[in-house]
């Protein structure tokens, strides 16, 4: 027998020697399928049990085992509900179940699979039917200092002890595919199956850049002084953060090898906002509306007819202004006189709208915030960007003031109260080379260049 | 941006496909990273997070040549990230006390055991799993002459071990 029988050999019979195990996925896999699924599955499996050798039966039953098979009837268990976490309501629908030998519990939505692991957060999610009874969910110790969604994926941020362990200060990290870890304000990088997240980023980061093989891939702004980067590459890449400020210099560069681990010194956490929920539906035509949608639940209804344009053609929900707590949302349609582009900012994204012809773009555009115009303060949007130009950089009189990806080809700011006279929007491309130059009259609205 | 077009059917037949898929390669993929990790637990979560996520993703993961790599590129990503995190939860080498085969050559056993990761990885994927060097590359995402040096170190190693 060859050295490659041998080995075939032991493989195999180790393999066959595994213990018998379930697959358990939440229910947004096999919604409405489960039962007939997972029979399917466990009639095959057993089958092949039947079929196996005779020794294999006997290790089986003689062979001690803990933690046995999860039945699937505990996987998981439909329900409509919500999650109420730090005061801050989490609209659920889908299902929630253990799975495992880990307690860990998930709270699946239609378009989003928040994951939370008991065990380990400490958060009680009981079973619920099919009630719409608030889900009781504590934080012990910890307090929600971020609910939102970063790469389109929601993370949830804690300060606090939440953790068996975990010491107060520390800041732990939540995503829909999981708790990533809880760490004191430093660094700790996690890579796996195409995720990295970073966190400690002193004020001074502004934006973070993940390199991939060498090549710019994706641009982030820190939350909370985190990013949560997903991306497509699994495996072996090689993986390095560069840390920019708001001057567009790199002040850091984060190497992170093979296991995953990198190392920075940091400054303390700053605390910016600013969610964004990936969901928008729309509507067309007279009184159209669009809405932003979070887990599964509408979460604003946004009526752009009282801007004038009433035919959407594109809806851009931009998240939250981090200095105003307000949805910004571009709508480009057809206005008065021809094709139009709007920025709206407000409760209802209709608050205070200003609109130019899209004849010649980037469109530039200044609103004034109902209330801000005694302070100075002001929207400036830029719209319409050429696709080259990843970040933007707002100078006033010539200061870097706030820094924005591009979404959609728009970047929006908020000049603060007193800001000054003129506003410049400098345009820098993947790479981190400026490439384009904008200036913004404040208190205007008019066409750009 | 939802185009309002009712997609139910679309869904069902992804669905229907993806059950297919999850039918045929769950077990495989379970007791392929068991054997690499030691940890029949921990291999079934694995392999749940990445059926899962591959789910979620399954009209372009569909599509690669080996999903199935994919998968258990995934899973395997998902444990090693979950072992550094949660180091204390896996005591001592991260074998499950409860996982004690009886093999009828416990020294060719303990020979792949001792193989450096990566060599006992394309060993597992190569031997157990049936996978082309081609598939193996593409699944660990790295060349297919690093799979091939990888496999003959390790045979050789073994060689040397079990074949004095």
């Amino acid at each position: 027998m060859t050295i490659e029988d041998r080995v075939r050999r032991a493989v195999q019979f180790e393999a066959d020697s595994v213990p018998y195990r379930l697959g358990s996925l939440p229910s947004v896999v096999s919604r409405g399928k489960r039962r007939r699924s997972f029979a399917g599955v466990a009639m095959a499996m057993l089958m092949l049990v039947v079929a196996g050798s005779v020794w294999l039966l006997v290790n089986w039953f003689s062979a001690p085992r803990g933690g046995d098979v999860p039945p699937a009837s505990e996987s998981s268990a439909d329900f409509i509900g919500a999650v109420e976490l730090g005061g801050v309501d989490l609209p659920v629908t889908g299902v929630i179940g253990t799975h495992g030998s880990g307690g860990t519990v998930y709270a699946g939505a239609v378009h989003d699979e928040p994951r939370f692991d008991t065990g380990k957060l400490g958060v009680e999610l009981p079973f619920l039917s099919t009630d719409r009874r608030p889900i009781p969910a504590e934080v012990p110790g910890g307090e929600v200092v971020y609910v939102g969604t970063v790469s389109d994926r929601s993370i949830y941020l804690y300060e606090g002890t939440v953790v068996d362990g975990a010491a107060p200060g520390q800041l732990c990290v939540a995503s829909t595919a999981g708790i990533a870890g809880c760490k004191s304000p430093g660094a700790q990088l996690t890579e796996g199956a195409g995720e990295v997240w970073l966190t400690g980023l002193g004020p001074e980061a502004t934006a973070v850049m993940l390199r991939i093989e060498g090549a710019p891939a994706v641009w982030q702004r820190p939350v909370a002084g985190t990013v949560w980067l997903v991306f497509d590459t699994p495996g072996n890449a090689d993986l390095a953060f560069e840390v920019y400020d708001l001057n567009g210099a790199v002040v850091s560069e984060v190497d992170i090898d093979q296991s995953g681990r990198g190392q920075f010194d940091v400054a303390g956490i700053g605390i910016l906002v600013d969610p964004r929920n990936s969901v928008l539906t729309a509507e067309r035509g007279p009184g159209a509306r669009f809405e932003v949608e979070a887990f599964g639940a509408v979460e604003r209804t946004l009526q752009p007819s009282s801007s004038g344009v009433t035919i959407p053609r594109r809806a851009v929900y931009l998240g939250d202004l981090v200095e105003l707590s307000e949805p910004v949302f571009i709508i480009e349609g057809e206005g008065p006189s021809g094709p139009e582009i709007c920025v709206g900012v407000g409760p209802k994204g209709d608050a205070t709208t200003a609109c130019a012809p899209t004849d010649s773009l980037p469109v530039k555009l200044s609103l004034s915030r109902p209330g801000s115009e005694a302070s100075g303060g002001s929207v400036q949007a830029i719209v319409g960007l050429k696709a080259g130009i990843a970040v933007v950089v707002l100078e006033v009189d010539g200061v870097p003031v706030s820094w924005q990806e591009v979404i959609g080809g728009s970047a929006v700011f908020e000049v603060p109260p007193g800001g000054g006279t003129n506003a410049t929007a400098v345009g820098y491309d993947m790479g981190g080379t400026e490439v384009a130059r904008f200036d913004l009259p404040i208190e205007s609205t008019d066409q750009g260049s | 941006m939802n185009s309002g077009v009712d997609s139910a059917p679309a869904v069902e037949l992804i669905h229907g496909r993806f059950e297919e898929f999850y039918t045929a390669n769950w077990e495989r993929i379970y007791r392929a990273l068991a054997v690499m990790l030691r940890n029949p637990d921990l291999a079934a979560e694995a392999t749940d997070e990445a059926m899962t996520r591959a789910f979620q993703r399954w009209a372009v993961i569909r599509s690669y040549d080996n999903p199935t790599g994919w998968v258990y590129r995934v899973a395997l990503n998902w444990a090693r990230s979950r072992l550094r995190r949660h180091s204390r939860e896996y005591s001592g080498d991260g074998t499950d006390s409860a996982y004690e085969p009886v093999l009828p050559e416990p020294e060719v056993h303990r020979a792949i055991a001792a193989l450096p990761d990566h060599h006992r990885e394309v060993v597992v994927l190569r031997y157990l799993l049936d996978w082309s060097e081609g598939d193996i590359a593409a699944a660990l995402g790295v060349p297919a002459g690093t799979v091939k040096s990888r496999l003959n170190r390790a045979l050789s190693r073994l060689r040397e071990e079990l074949e004095p």
